[in-house]
């Protein structure tokens, strides 16, 4: 589904990804894990072509297309969607006005007011948001938590290939945390093409989404891969033990 | 002027002085207009406006009586307006909130004078600016010694999608040190994060820029049933 070759990024004044490269299969579940400043949220920007950032060499390829020319609102429509780890709020702009123009610029009939009200509805319910949601602007007054369900609400509504979270749990306390993560797995039941990175400091969120994959970013390159054990080792000795926990694992 | 609770102008025949007797809804819709206009609010009634004017040149002023609430929402398309509005009574109260859109070169000029005490205005203009035309917004509010307790706010921006030169007065000439007022002026572009957000949902920069121009002008509004009405003058005009 999506494949990065060798990419280089920088912004004004520092490379942050230095030929980073990885291969995401239909249905399979990534998650890159790493310190602050690493490059974690550059990358999932960069995926979705923000020109915040300039890409030096490398390819960014999606279903077999090569992408690093199209622009952010191209990337969206082919099937990337990318979870905030900071939602903005975006004033005088509401919900439905903005979730159903979404919906129509990605498709070739437009959805009905009576059918995109009842998806809504269901969303909104499914991830035990409040009522009223629809003639709310974007964010609006929302604490952390909420953003990040609209973030899943959107997800929901939008019903893309490719999904990224970025941060999904910074800012949800457990029990949205599970509601949230309840959502998406049910989601990829639905989808079972659909693939995920999930980025993340800390491995709580892979207990409820299990990935096939976990690795570990530093300095903007992909230092270890392993498995949801390999999450579980960072949380016990933290990123600056990996290359101990390397040379322990040769030993062995 | 007969007793009414609903008020309805669009002919320039209509442009004359009228007196707000009791609670009253004001519609109007104006084009190609040039004419003075005043308003006579009298004690204890509220006015409620909701003014779509396009390309009009209209002096209108308010006069504004004790304890009555004016509020005006108004969509002004290649406007250059002026607007007096006298708070000439105590508890006295002024709202505005205008969402321009401009092809040319334009002034609009807002002035309102606080003349008793706990007399109140906000005014908010949201304009949007297209291609190389200049847009001036002159706002002068007067509070004089005379006037204990007042309270004023105004909200000046201008977001630019084109070169033109635009200006913003937005001027507080205030004599009492018993009063509170504020004032802000902002000249730019929609802020880039917005526009990456809503495009990492598929839409186009050319829609986001009407999504974006559409909420920015409405934003402080207060439009009630009326909104949709306004949305369709907006999108046959931007």
């Amino acid at each position: 589904m999506l494949s990065i070759n060798n990419l280089t990024v920088r912004t004004k004044d520092k490379e942050i990804l230095k030929d980073f490269s990885i291969d995401i299969l239909d249905g399979e579940i990534h998650a890159i894990m790493g310190p602050n400043g690493t490059g974690k949220s550059t990358l999932s920007k960069v995926i979705l072509g923000c020109n915040d950032y300039e890409v030096i060499k490398g390819d960014i390829i999606y279903n077999g297309e090569r992408i690093n020319d199209l622009s952010t609102d191209e990337r969206a429509k082919r099937g990337i969607f990318l979870s905030f780890q900071n939602p903005i709020s975006i004033e005088g702009v509401t919900n439905s006005e903005f979730l159903r123009t979404a919906i129509n610029e990605r498709s070739d009939k437009p959805i009905g007011l009576y059918e995109f009200i009842k998806e809504l509805d269901k969303a909104t319910e499914d991830l035990q948001m409040p009522d009223g949601l629809l003639h709310r602007a974007i964010n609006k007054g929302a604490s952390g938590g909420e953003r990040k369900k609209n973030e899943i609400l959107q997800l929901k509504l939008l019903k893309p290939q490719f999904i990224i979270l970025d941060e999904l749990d910074s800012g949800l306390d457990v029990d949205s945390l599970k509601i949230v993560c309840d959502n998406i797995n049910e989601y990829l039941q639905n989808n079972k093409k659909t693939s995920i990175l999930i980025i993340t400091h800390y491995p709580r969120i892979l207990e409820y989404i299990k990935p096939r994959y976990v690795h570990i970013l530093q300095n903007g390159n992909i230092v270890k891969t392993g498995d949801y054990n390999l999450a579980i080792e960072i949380e016990k000795n933290g990123y600056s033990k990996i290359n101990t926990i390397d040379e322990n694992a040769k030993n062995e | 002027m007969p007793k009414m609770n609903k008020l309805v102008i669009d002919n320039i025949l209509d442009l004359k002085d009228i007196v707000i007797k009791e609670d009253t809804t004001l519609i109007d819709k104006l084009e190609n207009t040039i004419g003075t206009i005043h308003i006579y609010v009298e004690d204890n009634v509220c006015l409620y406006e909701v003014s779509m004017f396009k390309k009009t040149k209209n002096k209108i002023i308010y006069h504004i009586g004790k304890n009555s609430k004016v509020i005006v929402n108004k969509i002004a398309i290649d406007n250059s307006d002026e607007l007096e509005v006298y708070l000439d009574n105590c508890y006295a109260e002024f709202t505005l909130n205008t969402g321009i859109i401009n092809y040319k070169n334009n002034t609009l000029s807002e002035k309102v004078y606080h003349n008793q005490d706990y007399t109140k205005s906000n005014i908010t203009n949201h304009a949007i600016n297209f291609a190389n035309n200049n847009l001036n917004i002159d706002v002068d509010v007067v509070i004089p010694k005379e006037s204990y307790g007042s309270n004023s706010n105004q909200d000046n921006k201008i977001i630019n999608f084109g070169s033109g030169k635009n200006e913003i007065k937005p001027n507080l000439i205030v004599d009492n040190n018993e009063i509170e007022a504020s004032h802000s002026a902002y000249i730019g572009k929609f802020d880039k994060e917005s526009i990456f957000y809503l495009m990492t949902r598929g839409l186009s920069l050319e829609m986001i820029k009407k999504l974006l121009s559409i909420g920015f002008l409405l934003n402080k509004m207060d439009l009630n049933e009326r909104k949709d009405e306004v949305i369709v003058f907006i999108n046959q005009n931007i």
